[in-house]
């Protein structure tokens, strides 16, 4: 009987204490996996944490691993407790669908917050192409394309968004040869140096080279223009229906609990309205943004529906 | 334009808190570098965070001198234990650590440090100078180009690792295979993981490498308890840097080339330095009038290593600031500290950001001298840790391989490729497999490989566009003939040892 009454009072003060640390969230350090160190997400992430931290009331620590999907993965197996959570980008539902995860990237986890967007994909060529070519505008390109099939070769990531967006401008009627170079920093080397023709990928990247005449860009792709660079034209204007999204996600384990979900929803939306952010990020054109717990888990269970709907999945 | 590199100089070495923050660095960043486990990388991501709420200059100050620390510390575990403490500091272990089985642990780091210094400034020089001019070199060099690098570079390691080709290939190509457990380089597949998606991102460097060199040592050392033969020792206290200032000079050649390979790898983006170091040392090798030396404690060995992995940061730098493209993965952590400070690199950042890159070379310049210092005023005090019971030491180098394997990518399969290919690499080792050899193959394969599918790939699966590329034609025919050497060396090496026996 004793046994039973110091059994039953232990998870009594078990059961309070966690409801209490609960309500205390955050009481230590949190963890954030992210994807490698010095990537762009990496660096999102790391902008985020330290804003973060001035409302949280705790660090964010983050925690690199080798990509979108082992930062996605090393999660699935924490405590949902709200104090290992993930950074991402959109990459992970395209990892998905073309079935690279052993775990479902909408369902096996709690969407906090979708933090921000980096609307456009800047197309680009050198300006000796274009002189050569006569290539002024991307109808210009669209056609030289169709005229020269298989000749234009398109730099990409293999299984990334950069990925998607080549497939889109090729849906599109565009003529590309798609070339699996790599990541951001490969596919401007290999822009530069000649072995690709067309570049697709964030302004900040050719900036300089635009300036200096070397590059031509052509278009930013989506439905309007960029708020960053509105003297270029979107390629909805000419009559292409293509968009590039990267949005960032912030994920939790599956199972933590409502009021830790709503802490951090909280917090995301506090991070969201403060003006160091939103500059830290508008400088590499990333858009701060902020959607509550419901608008999340809509917004990427959505964009992971429309991955599907384009035929990208393979499973 | 000068006036403007002084006065930045000036101000970092007037300034308490700039003076203060750069030795901190370098000091951490020497530590960080010298224990096995921690790459060179790691170091900086750690002191990554520390940087957000600091000006721009302080942040460059922070990561720099850290970058510069640690590429030198590497050399310390590397001749002390035979651990190199970097993927930069295997070439080191070549003949770093017969130096100081000999006794002279002291003088090998010594020089070890005074060449690190001497290669750093060389870079630097560059860098300061001609950045601008020779960054579009790094654009010249495209897929076809990288794989005949790595190609050539797989059959100078073969012409190190010994005299017999057959195992230096099998080493090399025993290194590439480890490398393909991961995800393929054209549709992110997943490949070789045996089902097990830990194994997912593939086999971590780090762990591998700590495995191979470090846990061998600890089995040794558990085998033959009471062996003091292979102690490391010091038999004269070091006076200055172990050598004379001559003895040094008259090395100038080797020193010179070495700095030029270092920054021109450095250059490349995509290729860092450990490539650097093994190239420098290859070459230093066969340019040599006693090349089986080499691999001895030939000091000519440690210079070239030494002098190049720390010229690299020059040269990983030249790309980084003038294209905005990092020529490493280090310098891609310090491009992306720029960045979230809203610095744009590229061609127009000398003009646009004249006082930061001026800034920048001070910075590197200043703590290259900090490293030189501190590195060699703690030396003694280091060597007497050494002279500590190897079993102990030895505890703590293991605490610190768990570690560092575990935290490269938070993954546990880390640990168990640290554990599994120590064993492994103890037997490979009594085999008389060159270790180094494996870890390099696994460095260039990635290099190899996914050049090789991007060439295709761009091409549409045509390979004579080969044919059009002088440059890696050029480094083609250097791994064919750099191999056929091997060989007929390799081939002689039997006869003679055929003849003595007979």
């Amino acid at each position: 009987m004793k046994k039973l009454v110091s059994l039953v009072a232990i998870c009594a003060v078990l059961a309070v204490s966690s409801a209490a640390l609960a309500a205390d969230y955050p009481t230590r350090a949190i963890t954030m996996t992210t994807s490698r160190a010095g990537s762009q997400i990496d660096f999102a992430a790391r902008v985020f944490a330290k804003i973060a931290h001035k409302y949280l009331g705790e660090n964010i620590i983050i925690s690199n691993t080798a990509g979108v999907v082992d930062a996605s993965r090393s999660i699935t197996g924490a405590a949902p407790d709200g104090y290992t959570l993930c950074w991402n980008n959109n990459s992970i539902f395209i990892s998905d669908v073309m079935g690279r995860t052993d775990f479902d990237s909408v369902e096996g986890f709690e969407t906090v917050c979708v933090p921000g967007e980096k609307r456009g994909t800047w197309i680009a060529i050198k300006k000796d192409l274009a002189d050569e070519a006569g290539i002024h505008t991307l109808k210009d390109l669209w056609e030289y394309s169709r005229k020269h099939p298989g000749d234009l070769v398109a730099g990409d990531t293999p299984g990334a968004v950069a990925h998607v967006e080549v497939l889109e401008l090729i849906e599109a009627g565009f003529d590309f040869t798609s070339a699996a170079v790599g990541d951001a920093n490969k596919r401007l080397t290999n822009f530069l140096g000649g072995n690709i023709d067309v570049f697709l990928g964030a302004y900040s990247l050719i900036d300089q080279y635009v300036k200096r005449g070397d590059v031509v860009c052509l278009a930013s792709m989506g439905k309007e223009r960029s708020k960053y660079t509105p003297d270029i034209p979107c390629t909805a204007e000419f009559g292409y229906n293509t968009d590039a999204v990267v949005f960032y996600t912030i994920t939790a384990p599956k199972g933590t609990p409502k009021d830790v979900l709503e802490k951090l929803s909280d917090v995301c939306k506090k991070v969201a309205a403060d003006p160091e952010y939103t500059e830290a990020l508008a400088k590499n054109m990333i858009d701060a943004t902020y959607y509550d717990l419901e608008g999340s888990r809509k917004y990427v269970a959505d964009y992971k529906k429309m991955l599907v709907d384009i035929g990208m999945a393979t499973k | 334009m000068a006036s403007v590199f002084f006065s930045s100089a000036l101000e970092l070495i007037t300034t308490p808190s700039y003076i203060g923050l750069m030795l901190c660095f370098v000091a951490l960043g020497i530590l960080l570098g010298a224990l096995p486990g921690i790459s060179v990388n790691m170091s900086l991501i750690l002191a990554l965070p520390l940087t957000y709420n600091m000006q721009t200059k302080t942040a460059m100050c922070v990561l720099l001198a850290c970058y510069v620390g640690a590429m030198s510390g590497g050399l310390i575990s590397a001749i002390a234990l035979n651990i190199p403490g970097t993927g930069s500091s295997i070439a080191t272990t070549f003949d770093g650590h017969p130096m100081a089985q000999k006794g002279q642990a002291g003088k090998a780091i010594g020089v070890g440090i005074l060449t690190s210094f001497v290669g750093g400034l060389i870079s630097f020089v560059l860098l300061m100078y001609i950045a601008p001019l020779i960054a579009d070199i790094a654009l010249k060099f495209g897929p076809w180009e990288y794989f005949a690098i790595g190609l050539f570079s797989i059959s100078m390691i073969v012409s190190v690792a010994g005299d017999n080709v057959v195992k230096g290939v099998l080493a090399a190509l025993l290194g590439m295979c480890l490398a393909c457990t991961g995800t393929d380089p054209v549709g992110a597949v997943p490949r070789y993981n045996f089902g097990l998606h830990a194994l997912d991102g593939g086999i971590k460097i780090t762990a591998l490498m700590c495995g191979m060199f470090a846990v061998p040592e600890v089995i040794k050392l558990a085998l033959d308890l009471d062996d003091q033969s292979t102690e490391v020792r010091q038999l004269e206290k070091l006076r200055g840097f172990g050598i004379s200032m001559a003895e040094y000079l008259s090395r100038w050649w080797n020193i010179l080339r070495s700095a030029v390979i270092g920054a021109y790898v450095g250059l490349l983006p995509g290729v860092g330095g450990s490539s650097a170091s093994l190239l420098a040392y290859m070459t230093a090798k066969n340019q040599s009038k006693h090349p089986e030396t080499f691999g001895t404690g030939e000091i000519d060995g440690l210079i070239a290593s030494e002098t190049a992995n720390n010229a690299c940061i020059g040269g990983a730098m030249i790309p980084m600031l003038a294209l905005g493209i990092p020529g490493s993965s280090t310098a891609a952590i310090v491009l992306s500290a720029l960045t979230l400070h809203g610095v744009q690199c590229g061609p127009l950042a000398f003009i646009e950001n004249t006082e930061l890159i001026y800034s920048i070379f001070a910075i590197l310049m200043i703590a290259n001298f900090y490293m030189l210092f501190i590195e060699r005023g703690v030396l003694n005090g280091y060597l007497k840790v050494l002279t500590a019971p190897r079993r102990i030491t030895m505890v703590f180098v293991m605490m610190m391989c768990f570690l560092g394997s575990y935290s490269a990518r938070s993954n546990f399969a880390d640990v168990f490729v640290f554990v599994i290919g120590g064993v492994l690499g103890y037997f490979l080792q009594k085999a008389g497999i060159m270790r180094a050899a494996i870890i390099l193959g696994y460095i260039l394969s990635d290099i190899i490989e996914d050049n090789f599918v991007r060439a295709l790939s761009i091409s549409r699966g045509n390979p004579a566009r080969l044919l059009k590329r002088p440059i890696a034609i050029a480094f083609l025919v250097l791994a064919v003939l750099s191999f056929a050497w091997s060989l007929y060396k390799s081939i002689k090496a039997s006869k003679r040892k055929a003849a003595h026996s007979a």
